[in-house]
Parts: C-alpha cells; structure tokens; sequence
C-alpha cells in the first residue's frame, strides 16, 4: 500500500477545493466520493455568489466571509462568475423594521450597497411587482457551481490530488489507522492508511463521523429550487425580508432558478423534490413576481445542506466549523461542517492549514493566488468558445479538441451542446447521464431530454435509455403541469416510438 | 425572447423550405427560440427566413416563430436590403420606380396596387380595370405609399409603421389588392383587406372567359393562405375551374413557399432562386403547362426559375377574356 498523505471524504466543493489546496501545497492526497463529483448539495443549490447580504442582518460572520471571499472567487474563477449584481426589494407587507436593520447591518459588515428608486429599480427588472417600497443594490454574483466544482478537481488533479469517484468510505478505524472503502463501480473493497482523513461529507458528516464511532452533532436541512424556463431576472433579486421561502430569483442561462424551501431532511438521500414545495413556493414568490405563474418551469430540484450544531433550518448558522478529532490516534481525523458555496475556498484553506501543520508541512496556501482557469480557449471558434470558457474553464480547450468532424454536431439543441463534448467526457469515463449532464448540460434544458436522449442513446449505449428517462422524471414530476405537461406526454410518446418504454 | 412553450417535436423545422435550401441556415425553432436564449455564440443568420409561416402552422403549441424571427431582424441589417429601404426613404416604395403612371380610373372599388405590380407589373393594373368594368370598376388613391411589408419583414418596424400612418387616411371602408403580402400587412393594420380575386369571384358569370385547353397548377402564396385564410384560396380554385377546358394539376406540396417573401430575393437571392426551382419542378412533375399563382412577389421568384411558363392568376384571366 503507497503512502498516503490525506485521505479526504466526500467530492463536493469542499473536498475538491481541499483536495486543489493540499495538491498545492505538494501534499500526497486522495479524495473519494461515493458517486459523481458535485453530486450532493455542490451541485444543487442556486449557485448565488453570496455578498454577504443575505446573511447580514442574521449571521454577520457567515456575511464577513462572503464579503471577502466573493472578491475572491471573482477573480480566480471569474470563468464561471456572472457578475449580475444583486437587488434587496421590500414589500410592504414584509416588516417595516427590517429595511433599516439590513442597511445597518450590511454597513456595519462591510457590503456595499446602492439606494435605488423603485422607477430604476423596475426600469432594470420589469418582471417584478410594481409595488415595493425600497430597493437595495448589492454585489451578489451569479456561479456556475458544476463548472466551479470540476475546475477545482482538474486542478487538482493536475497539481498530483487522485480524484476517486464512485468510491464510498465505509469504515474509519482510528485506533489503528486504517480506512475501508469499496469502489462501487466493480464492488471491490479496498484499504487505505492515510496519516490525516477529512470528513466533507457535507450533509453525511455525521454518518461517516459515525464511521469512526465518533458523535457528531449535525443537523441537515433540505431546501427544493424550481427552475424556470427564460431569463425572467437580470440580476439577483431577494426579498428583503428574514429570508424565508420562494423569496430568491437566480437569473442563469435562458432560465432562471426560484429558491428555496428549507425542512428537515431524513438524510442527504432525502433529495427528491415534491410537488407541494413547487407549489408553496411559486405561491410565496408570487408577492415578488406575480407573473411567475404563467411561466414554465422547468424542474425542480433538491439539496441538502449541513448546518453546524443549533437550530434548525434558516436560524442556524450558515457558517462552518472543523471538529479536530482523533488527537491522540494513530490517524488525525477532521470534520468539517457548514458552509457555503461562497466561502468553500476559505473552508479548504483553514482545513489545509490545520493539516499543513499536522504533517509539519511549512507551505502557505495559494488558492487565492492562482487562478483556477489558465485557459483562454484562443483555439475554439468565436461561436463556441464563450460557452466552452463558461463550462469548462481551464478544460476548454481540451474538450474542444474532441468536437472536429463529427464531434461537431449538435446533440443537444436546448443547450447547443456538441457530440464530442459528450465524447469527450465519456472517453474519461463518465458513465450515465447524470455524469454527462453535469459535465455537458446535454439534456438539462427546457424539454428536458426529448430528441437528444434518442441522440446520446447512440454514445452512450440504448441501455442507459430507460435509467436516462427515469432520471429525469425524479425532478418533473413535481413541475409536470401546462406545458411540461405536454413536454412529457411528448416524450413518453416518443420513448414508445422507438421502444424504450413498452 | 418569446414565452418559450416548445417540445422539441421538429415539426417548424421539417416542414421549414429555407432550412432545405440554405446550409447556413439553422431553422424556426433553433433561432428562435433555441439560440435566442443562449447569451453567447454567433450573430444569428435569420436572412433565409421568407416569413412563410410554415413552420408556425406546423406547430403543435402555436409558438409564434415569424414574430420572434422579426424581432431578432430588428436589432440586425443585411447589406442587401440597404436598396429597399433607400427607395422607401426617396419615393414611398420598396422597389425603385418603374414606368407607372396612374391611368384614369374612376371606379368606384378602392384598389391598392403596391409596390411590385404598381412599379414592375402596371399591365397588371390595366387589365383588372378591364376586368372589372362590368362591375364598377378600380380606384387607385392619390399618395399611397408602400403597405410596410417588406420593412416589417425585415424587422424595420417603425419604418413600417410610419407608412402605415400615411395610407391609413387614405384607405376607408373596403380595400382591394392583388397583393396578398399587402393584403396582410394592411389588415393586421386594420384595415379591411381583400384580395381584387375576391371581387371578380362574386361576378365570375358576368365574364365572357375563352375556352382554353390548358394544365395549369395553382401555386399557393404563403402570405395569401396563412395571412388572408383559406377560403381565398378556395375562390381562386372557383375562378380557374369557371375557365372552359382547363384542367388543374396539384403539385407534390400543396403549400411549399416559392422563396420570394421576407426579403429573401434581396438578402439571398441564391436561395430564394433554389426555393423557386423546387416549387415549379413540383408543377412540372405535376404536368403543368402553365404556373399560376395569385401574387405579384411569387410570380417574379417562381419566374426567376426559368423553366415554366408563370403568370399570376389575374394577368392569365385578362388575357383570355372574350
Ligand atoms: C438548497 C440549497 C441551496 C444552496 N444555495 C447556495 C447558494 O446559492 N450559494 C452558496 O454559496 N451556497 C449555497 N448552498 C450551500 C452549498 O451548496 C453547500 O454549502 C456546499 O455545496 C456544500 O459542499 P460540500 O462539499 O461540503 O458538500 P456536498 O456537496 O454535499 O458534498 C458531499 C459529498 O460527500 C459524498 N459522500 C457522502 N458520504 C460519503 C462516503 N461515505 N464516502 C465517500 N463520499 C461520501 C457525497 O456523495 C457528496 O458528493 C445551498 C445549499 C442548499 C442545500
Ligand atoms: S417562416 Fe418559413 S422560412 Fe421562415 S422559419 Fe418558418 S418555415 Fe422557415
Ligand atoms: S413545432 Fe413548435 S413545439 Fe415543435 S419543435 Fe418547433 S417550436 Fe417546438
């Protein structure tokens, strides 16, 4: 067995920003994941660019961070940051204090912020209820955290880190240092002796903290995003207000996504969204949009979040905490709980801290420093190469190579997605259509997998047909009215035409 | 761009002729509503769109394409309709000017003869007031100027509108036209429209028509079936079979476009002209001896072709009144 560094658990951003830190700083690191990277709330959430002043008036420290590591992420991952600014609107049948509290506090934490007419502020977002009564400008940004996520692995991987996915830990055994792990692609069991293991398991903290016959008290919070079908918003819009349900438009590409519920989860598996949290929160976000009913949606989605020790829900803390556990063992052990999408940067580096010191290793971290992209995609045509920056940053270049000839045809119209993108990312062994959509987008547009199913069918092997449509279906149904309605007897239709379905 | 109700059945792009014809072109739905949400990639080529509204027809959610391919000429401009709209500025009509002078014409029908019959086609003008003398007779407005079609095709919508301005005065009550792309545009207007077909079908019988033993095929104008409705259609057919000894052949498509609106015969003449051959290889398959079609603009493309002899409905009427 080689030598082993750090073992870290869990491929969200935070294990993968870990995993580019430590590879940084010529740490020997492993990074498992039990299925896809970005498959736990990394790839569900709304991928806002937090400035702070959501969390301002409630959780100013959560808010400091963000203040500062947005500044941050706008430049290193600037490939993938769209920087729409934000607005805070107040209705007046929201809480007449809490305007004046958000501006006090956003001073006082350090976000910026712009007083706006409410003529401006519809001049910029026609969409919205003409009939608030104070406006807000803020720095909040827009990240694509799929692209986010998958930068932070290839330069992971290219600084040294081993990327494992489809690996799951199944047992810690601190006292004498050894950790299980099974690859589910073929069953195999296997063992590891790291010196140092990162628990960032990020809503299964607490059961792989379980693992190692360790408590932790964690509780998790599940919270159900729709997406609609246009670019209903420009910027950010939030209701100004102790955030609440259905009161956040993120603007993303030609759609636009109408967050969040938050109950209790079960588990990080409790992740299917149902029809009456779409409907609470379209219902909510009506006092915002009130058009918003008669757009499409497109689907919905569920993510599940860690929150550190506490309430429960919104009251928590968004903020992180690492829990320092096997001191006097023959293995260190970190978990690491909490967090955001914003601040997974800051998360890696205070862990990669805690580790540098622990392997007595003197280098400082530089993930602030160096950009996550270092390619300009010179190569791609001016018609692709914008997207292929946006997705795939520093890999642009790479995944282009693979859309010559045939590679060139399009394979999914929605999104304009290229067969050799799918290719590509097949030939690096992304297997279903889950790992292909999170890399490619290919069918995550607004048919949601209609002709192009029959296409990828054709990459990807006719087998994967049925799992493909069933995939899709966990986040249709609760949206299948009107014309997803349509979209899917459409579908179904075809899927019997050529035989996937009986 | 427009409210995006699309699933992705292909039917606006199987049934689209420019998309045949035009490799560069990447079909209704695709520029519509596929790219038109997409913030990146290239300038979109909408020029090859001859505003036919197949693939509109074809849509099963009634996506409306035409408009949002017009909405997306609006912000673009294509080098070869710089002449169009030089000529509208200087004269009031989209062609420059042809060799028309108003005949004297005291009938009591209001007629609007547009731009392609007044400036390239006046014969046409004659022989409807021939045709109609039984029956009242024609009435040219003084100071009409281009119906705003063309420019509003092409996505030059205020253009269109100020013309609309001037002729609104001038066009009371019932207005007639042997221009279905006039016929729509003014009636979307709202100014009542008719096809001049229209009028000579009500007095079909009064109308001394020679025997001709003839095949001839009916091509039918996108903008006179999908804009003014069938049934004008429906008379046109009427008009023909009330010639003695003519016989009708249907060509392989009942309603493929010829290629000459949207401004395509300015913009991409290759492609309307590629357009054009198919349709009248379609009446040549069909055994025509004659093409037929009721508007000025798809009888100039359809000619363009050069292989059949092609006249509009009206012209051919004249010609063979006793
Ligand atoms: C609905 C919702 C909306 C959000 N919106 C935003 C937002 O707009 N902006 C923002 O900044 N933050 C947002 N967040 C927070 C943000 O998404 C999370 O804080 C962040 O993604 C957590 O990343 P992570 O890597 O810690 O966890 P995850 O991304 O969940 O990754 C944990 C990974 O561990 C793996 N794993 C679990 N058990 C094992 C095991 N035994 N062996 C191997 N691997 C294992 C899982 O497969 C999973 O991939 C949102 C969260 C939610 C739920
Ligand atoms: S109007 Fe006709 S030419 Fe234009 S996109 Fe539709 S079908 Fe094609
Ligand atoms: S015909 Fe209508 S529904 Fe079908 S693909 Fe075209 S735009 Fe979409």
């Amino acid at each position: 067995m080689s030598r082993t560094e750090v073992l870290i658990i869990g491929g969200g951003v935070t294990g993968l920003g870990t995993a580019r830190d430590l590879a940084m700083r010529g740490v020997n690191v492993i990074l498992m994941t039990a299925s896809d990277v970005c498959s736990g709330a990394s790839g569900r959430n709304h991928g806002m660019l937090h400035s702070g002043a959501r969390y301002a008036v409630r959780d100013p420290e959560a808010a400091i961070e963000c203040v500062s590591e947005s500044k941050v992420l706008k430049s290193i991952a600037n490939f993938c940051v769209e920087d729409t600014g934000g607005l805070f609107v107040h209705l007046p049948q929201d809480d007449p204090g809490f305007p004046g509290m958000f501006r006090r506090a956003c001073a006082s934490c350090g976000v910026g912020i712009e007083q706006l007419s409410t003529r401006e502020a519809l001049d910029m977002e026609s969409a919205l209820a003409p009939w608030f009564d104070e406006v807000l400008a803020v720095p909040d940004a827009v990240i694509d955290p799929m692209s986010l996520g998958l930068a932070n692995a290839y330069m992971a991987d290219r600084c040294g880190a081993d990327i494992r996915t489809h690996h799951q830990v199944e047992d810690i055994d601190l006292m004498n240092g050894i950790v299980r792990y099974r690859d589910l692609t073929n069953g195999e069991v296997g063992e590891l002796r790291p010196e140092v293991t990162v628990n960032a398991a990020g809503a299964w903290t607490a059961e792989v903290a379980g693992m190692a016959d360790l408590h932790l008290n964690v509780t998790t919070s599940r919270g159900t995003l729709v997406v609609f079908e246009g670019r209903l918003v420009d910027r950010l819009v939030n209701r100004m207000r102790m955030p609440g349900d259905g009161d956040i438009f993120v603007p993303g590409v030609g759609t636009t996504v109408l967050g969040t519920t938050s109950s209790p989860a079960s588990s990080g598996n409790d992740d299917l969204p149902t029809g009456a949290e779409v409907s609470a929160l379209v219902e909510e976000a009506r006092a915002m949009m009130p058009g918003v009913v008669a757009h499409r949606p497109i689907r919905a989605f569920t993510g599940v979040r860690a929150l550190t020790p506490g309430g429960l829900g919104r009251d928590a803390s968004r903020n992180f905490t690492i829990v320092d556990h096997g001191a006097d063992m023959s293995m260190a052990m970190l978990s690491v709980v909490g967090g955001k999408l914003t601040t997974y940067r800051l998360m890696a580096e205070r862990i990669s801290d805690r580790i540098a010191s622990i392997l007595g290793n003197g280098s400082s971290c530089r993930t602030h420093l160096e950009l996550l992209n270092d390619d300009d995609g010179d190569e791609i045509p001016e018609a692709h190469r914008a997207r292929f920056c946006w997705q795939y940053g520093p890999m642009a270049s790479e995944v282009w190579s693979s859309c010559q000839d045939r590679g060139a045809e399009e394979i999914c119209s929605c999104q304009g997605v290229l067969r050799g993108e799918v290719e590509h990312f097949v030939g690096l062994g992304a297997g279903g259509m889950g790992e292909i959509a999170r890399r490619t987008r290919a069918g995550m547009g607004y048919c949601q997998g209609t002709g192009c199913l029959l296409r990828l069918s054709s990459i990807i092997g006719p087998g994967a047909m049925e799992a493909i449509s069933r995939e899709r279906e966990r986040g249709l149904l609760p949206v299948t009215m009107g014309v997803q309605m349509r979209q899917s007897a459409m579908r179904d239709c075809l899927m019997r035409v050529y035989g996937v379905r009986p | 761009m427009i409210r995006n109700s699309c699933l992705k059945c292909g039917r606006c792009m199987e049934v689209c002729p420019a998309l045949v014809h035009d490799p560069g072109f990447n079909g209704p739905r695709a520029l519509a509503v596929d790219r038109s949400r997409r913030p990146w990639g290239s300038e979109l080529d909408t020029w090859s769109c001859t505003s036919c509204g197949a693939c509109v027809e074809a849509c099963p959610v009634c996506q409306p394409l035409t408009d949002a391919m017009r909405l997306m000429r609006q912000d673009l401009q294509d080098t070869g309709h710089l002449r169009m709209l030089s000529n509208l500025e200087a004269h009031g009509r989209s062609v420059s000017r042809g060799q028309w002078s108003m005949v004297n014409m005291e009938g009591t029908h209001l007629y609007f003869p547009g731009c392609m019959v007044a400036e390239r086609m006046p014969e046409t003008i004659g022989g409807l007031v021939t045709l109609t003398s039984g029956f009242g007779g024609l009435r040219v407005p003084d100071g009409w100027v281009c119906c705003g079609s063309p420019p509003h095709r092409i996505g030059k919508v205020d253009v269109a509108d100020e013309l609309a301005q001037t002729n609104r005065a001038l066009l009371q009550g019932t207005v007639y036209t042997s221009c279905p792309g006039c016929a729509e545009r003014l009636g979307e207007d709202g100014v009542d429209t008719r096809h001049v077909l229209e009028l000579i079908y009500d007095h079909i019988d009064e109308l001394d028509i020679q025997d001709t033993s003839i095949r001839v095929a009916l091509h039918h104008p996108c903008h006179m079936m999908r804009g003014m409705g069938r049934e004008v259609l429906d008379k046109a057919y009427a008009i023909i079979n009330a010639v003695p000894g003519t016989e009708v052949v249907h060509m392989r498509d009942r309603d493929r476009c010829c290629g000459g609106g949207g401004g395509v015969m300015s913009a991409r003449p290759e492609v309307a002209l590629r357009m054009a051959r198919e349709r009248v290889d379609q009446a040549v398959a069909a055994g025509a001896e004659l093409l037929l079609a009721p508007c000025p603009f798809c009888v100039m493309n359809l000619r363009r072709a050069d292989r059949l002899p092609t006249m509009g409905l009206l012209e051919w009427l004249t010609s063979i009144i006793a």
